[in-house]
């Protein structure tokens, strides 16, 4: 594994349009598995607890007097919620296997339903936040790690530390607090206007509600995001494949684009696997701050009011959405670096 | 951009002073109610330097108070994650390669679970939970990072000429650990505390923000910031200053990790 550009080629080493070769594919493959196995054991572990929590889904019957005991034990049987909690989960098993997640208790429609309408949201916001928090963090990392004496660099690297300490759901708070109700410039809550405009004006109208949110989490990805791309930066900056390019009179652009940035990308595009654990909790709090009918409301929602299949419902993809985005970025680290194409 | 840690520590360590004294500072109590009709919800002053709440307390003393149970809570999550963290990553490192891949692919698989949903659903699961309990779950959740740093700090102490001698010279393996390499981890594991610190801030605050945390009316950074919602706008410094403790504590979490390691961390 000899990086060293200009380094005399050796046999089989990749190229730009190498494709994996077997070993990469037989390590992508064992990802695979072990994602399965991942989920699979975060399902169990997410089934087992939520019943071992205090009270059952129908706990709102119980403070209304007119609903007798014996109603609350027929729905509980009928919900098949007073078998041992084994027997439940291979009822669970044959009915997931099926593709049946069975009936959210407190959302009165099967979990199916509810996540298909809730997932579109949550992927609305937090694809919306990762695409700016990664373009905007790796345009102003790169530019901090390539100007490092500049004012705004320095400006900018601090400003971006207090960001990254900021907690998502705080930057919610306070942008409802500033903008939001404070100068009334956005909508506070929920994703569109009760009987409010459909059409092109309806679009206008959601992306009218998702500024804020998609801030809250975009400002802290942002700085984040910067602060790895410009260490990263600065690991580049003053090699001698940049000074070749110098010498050969490259512009300078050129240079900042296709040689800098671009061998300075990985470990940005490593950080996207890890962060999105951390994005997915985040958003779960700014769904919670801003009402967005998202999976994170929705997951916040279930564990309380105890609706034991939209837990494991909301668990079970959330973990996929996790696993699939870690996927994701194993394979443009891929395509950016095409050192690790091959197992050798 | 590797520098110097030490202003970092010293903002560290005045905030843990300000924990461990605030009380004595507090010129309230921290669930002291003054009379409801007059003094409920203030704006700052100079009886209440920083407010009071829709319960007529006063703001400086709950977030003194506060900042004792949420910087006692997130230090004591740390060490369990430290704990457990420097367990895992020694272990793999000093066994064998299925050890080694067993628990790093073990280390991979918690890590691929939001933190805060495992959290959401185990504070449920035990119902209301006293602090050090919190404390213990938070720390439970955390030791990921640590097992990672620690493993691979320990693989590159074991091909020092120091381990490597004291192997030679036959230090038995207990010994070897405790004697040679533990000491040797101790940068990393301060790093490694700094960067589960400055996670365990935002999680103790987020959980007690959704009433899974710290119960009221205990104050804690995050529950202080709860009783604001709905009301943010008029009443500003319920949400602004916590926000400033929590900011200025996690920050310097921050750099004392950047510092020593040289780089930063992904701890969230």
């Amino acid at each position: 594994m000899d990086g060293r550009p200009g380094a005399a080629a050796p046999e089989g080493r990749a190229s730009h349009d190498t494709l994996i070769d077997a070993g990469v594919a037989r390590l992508l493959l064992t990802r695979a598995g072990q994602a399965a196995l991942v989920i699979w054991l975060v399902v169990t572990a997410t089934f087992v607890l939520i019943r071992r929590a205090p009270g059952d889904p129908f706990g709102h019957l119980a403070s209304d007097p007119n609903v007798p005991v014996e109603v609350r034990e027929e729905m509980r049987r009928a919900f098949g919620f007073d078998s041992p909690v084994a027997v439940q989960y291979v009822r669970f098993l044959a009915r997931a296997a099926r593709g049946d997640l069975g009936w959210s208790v407190s959302r009165s429609a099967p979990v199916r339903q509810v996540l298909a309408r809730t997932l579109p949201n949550s992927l609305l916001l937090m694809g919306t936040a990762l695409l700016l928090g990664f373009a905007g963090g790796i345009a102003l990392g790169a530019w901090q790690g390539w100007r490092p004496e500049s004012a705004v660099a320095g400006f900018t690297d601090r400003l971006g530390l207090v960001l990254l300490s900021v907690p998502e759901f705080v930057v919610a708070l306070l942008l409802v607090l500033g903008p939001a109700l404070g100068l009334g410039l956005f909508p506070v809550g929920r994703m569109r206007t009760e009987f409010g405009p459909t059409g092109l004006a309806g679009v206008g109208d959601v992306l009218h509600h998702l500024t804020l949110p998609v801030l809250s989490i975009a400002v802290v990805l942002t700085a984040v995001v910067a602060r790895h791309q410009r260490a990263a930066m600065d690991g580049v900056r003053d090699r001698e494949f940049i000074r070749a390019a110098r010498a050969r009179g490259v512009p300078e652009l050129r240079i900042f684009v296709r040689h800098a940035l671009r061998n300075s990308l990985v470990p940005v595009l490593t950080l996207a696997g890890v962060v999105l654990p951390s994005v997915l909790g985040g958003s779960v709090l700014v769904e919670s701050v801003f009402s967005w009918p998202g999976m994170g409301l929705a997951t916040i929602d279930a564990v309380l009011s105890r609706d034991y299949h939209l837990v494991v419902g909301c668990v079970l993809v959330s973990t996929l959405c996790v696993v699939a985005g870690s996927f994701a970025a194993d394979l443009a680290v891929l395509w950016a670096d095409p050192k690790r194409r091959t197992s050798r | 951009m590797k520098r110097d840690a030490r202003p970092a520590l010293l903002l560290a360590a005045a905030l843990l002073g300000v924990a461990v004294i605030g009380p004595l500072l507090a010129p309230y109590g921290p669930t002291e109610m003054f009379e409801m009709s007059t003094m409920r919800t203030q704006a700052p002053s100079v009886a209440h330097p920083l407010g009071t709440d829709p319960l007529a307390r006063d703001v400086l003393s709950r977030l003194l108070y506060g900042a004792r149970t949420s910087i006692l809570i997130a230090g004591l999550a740390v060490s369990v994650a430290l704990s457990l963290g420097t367990l895992v990553g020694v272990t793999a490192a000093l066994g064998g390669r299925f050890t080694e891949s067993l628990l790093m692919r073990l280390t991979d698989a918690t890590l691929a679970f939001p933190r805060i949903l495992a959290l959401l659903l185990l504070a449920a699961t035990l119902g209301p939970l006293p602090p050090i309990q919190f404390a213990l779950l938070i720390g439970f959740t955390g030791w990921m990072n640590t097992a990672r740093l620690t493993r691979q700090e320990t693989g590159r102490l074991l091909a020092t000429e120091h381990l490597r001698g004291a192997r030679a010279l036959g230090v038995p393996g207990p010994r070897l650990i405790r004697r040679h390499l533990l000491p040797a981890l101790v940068p990393t594991l301060i790093a490694a505390g700094s960067v589960a610190f400055a996670a365990a801030i935002p999680l103790e605050a987020g959980l007690s923000f959704l009433g899974l945390g710290v119960q009221l009316p205990d104050p804690s950074w995050g529950n202080i910031i709860t009783e604001a919602e709905g009301r943010v706008v008029r009443h500003w410094w319920l949400v602004f200053f916590p926000t400033i403790a929590i900011v200025a504590t996690v920050l310097s979490a921050t750099l004392v990790a950047e510092r020593l390691l040289g780089r930063p961390e992904p701890g969230r």
